[in-house]
């Protein structure tokens, strides 16, 4: 006969995992839309600022300079998406190591099923449920930090020299 | 040749626990950053508790020693040797776990992460004197241990609950 504890189990587990498939299709797409955000950023403001160069315009540079913050924008929030989904991954993958430990070690682990009842109960389910609302703070929390100081901040600093020589000259 | 039956092993774990139970009042996140210190006590436990206790000697620390706790863990179960020995090892298992996580990730820049490892340290330490206090009990050359291991475990549920937020 099958034990209702197991049975029961079986099933929340099987909905961690609708969770989990739900959270990597979250980070996928974010991934994806991150990078393509960034190629478009990065023609767009080169084009812009390649025109403001070659015309000395310094109202197409400054255009440049809103492209490029535009896109930090835009890419910094897909950021704060990515790091939240990585923070729920973890979380879920901490779940069903609970899970994969109690069914390995069986009752070498007195506390292994007690662990994973506990973390059954205090899991939130449903990714978007659990996404907070955006607010612009939430930038900072943008990974990885070092692209977006890189990129961008090239990106800002070639922005300002261009509106500056086109202003000059 | 067997662990020797002197208490100074626990001395760690036991002394922070007594520490944060003797104050009156306590700052709980001072002394939940001195948790990951807790960490190194487990490095030294560990190598002494498997090499003298179970014939494992252990090198690196901790991916490798996580390897050979598991091997010895599979080899007693096949020899049908488990018993209390099996939870002593999976606790450490557990422990090596979290210092091999605290290695990749970076607690000390998220406030969730780091509060999640100091929860994590403060469950498997427990685990740990409880587990060894009921291996130490079965055995019959660690009385003073065991005694030791026991009042160390009231002590350390007793310090949990103070630090618990």
């Amino acid at each position: 006969m099958t034990d209702p504890d197991e049975a029961r189990r079986a099933e929340l587990v099987a909905l961690v995992h609708a969770d989990y498939d739900a959270t990597r299709s979250m980070i996928d797409g974010v991934v994806r839309t991150s990078i393509a955000l960034r190629a478009v950023g990065l023609t767009l403001t080169l084009a812009l600022l390649g025109y403001a160069l070659a015309h000395s315009s310094f109202a197409v540079g400054l255009l440049g300079l809103a492209s490029t913050w535009a896109f930090l924008y835009l890419d910094a929030f897909h950021g704060w998406l990515y790091d939240e989904a990585r923070r729920r991954a973890r979380a879920v993958e901490q779940l069903l190591r609970l899970r994969y430990q109690q069914l390995e070690r069986g009752d070498e682990d007195p506390d292994a099923g007690l662990d994973l009842d506990r973390a059954l109960a205090a899991h939130r389910f449903g990714q978007y449920l659990a996404l907070p609302r955006f607010r612009w703070r939430f930038l900072r929390q943008a990974r990885p930090r070092a692209v977006y100081l890189l990129f961008y901040g090239s990106l800002t600093s070639l922005a300002i020299a261009t509106a500056v020589y086109g202003a000059l000259t | 040749m067997p662990l020797a039956d002197d208490p100074a092993i626990l001395r760690r774990p036991i002394g922070f626990a007594v520490g944060v139970n003797r104050e009156e009042e306590i700052d709980p996140d001072k002394h939940r950053e001195r948790l990951p210190g807790l960490l190194r006590f487990v490095r030294t436990f560990a190598g002494e508790l498997l090499e003298k206790e179970f014939g494992t000697r252990i090198a690196g620390y901790p991916e490798a020693a996580r390897r050979k706790t598991h091997d010895t863990r599979v080899r007693l179960r096949d020899e049908g040797a488990a018993s209390v020995r099996a939870p002593l090892l999976t606790v450490l298992i557990d422990l090596m776990d979290v210092e091999i996580e605290h290695q990749e990730a970076s607690p000390e820049n998220d406030p969730e992460e780091q509060e999640d490892f100091h929860d994590a340290i403060l469950t498997f330490i427990q685990r740990l004197l409880d587990r060894f206090a009921e291996y130490a009990a079965d055995t019959d050359h660690l009385p003073n241990v065991a005694k030791e291991a026991d009042r160390g475990s009231r002590e350390f549920a007793k310090a949990a609950a103070r630090l618990a937020r």
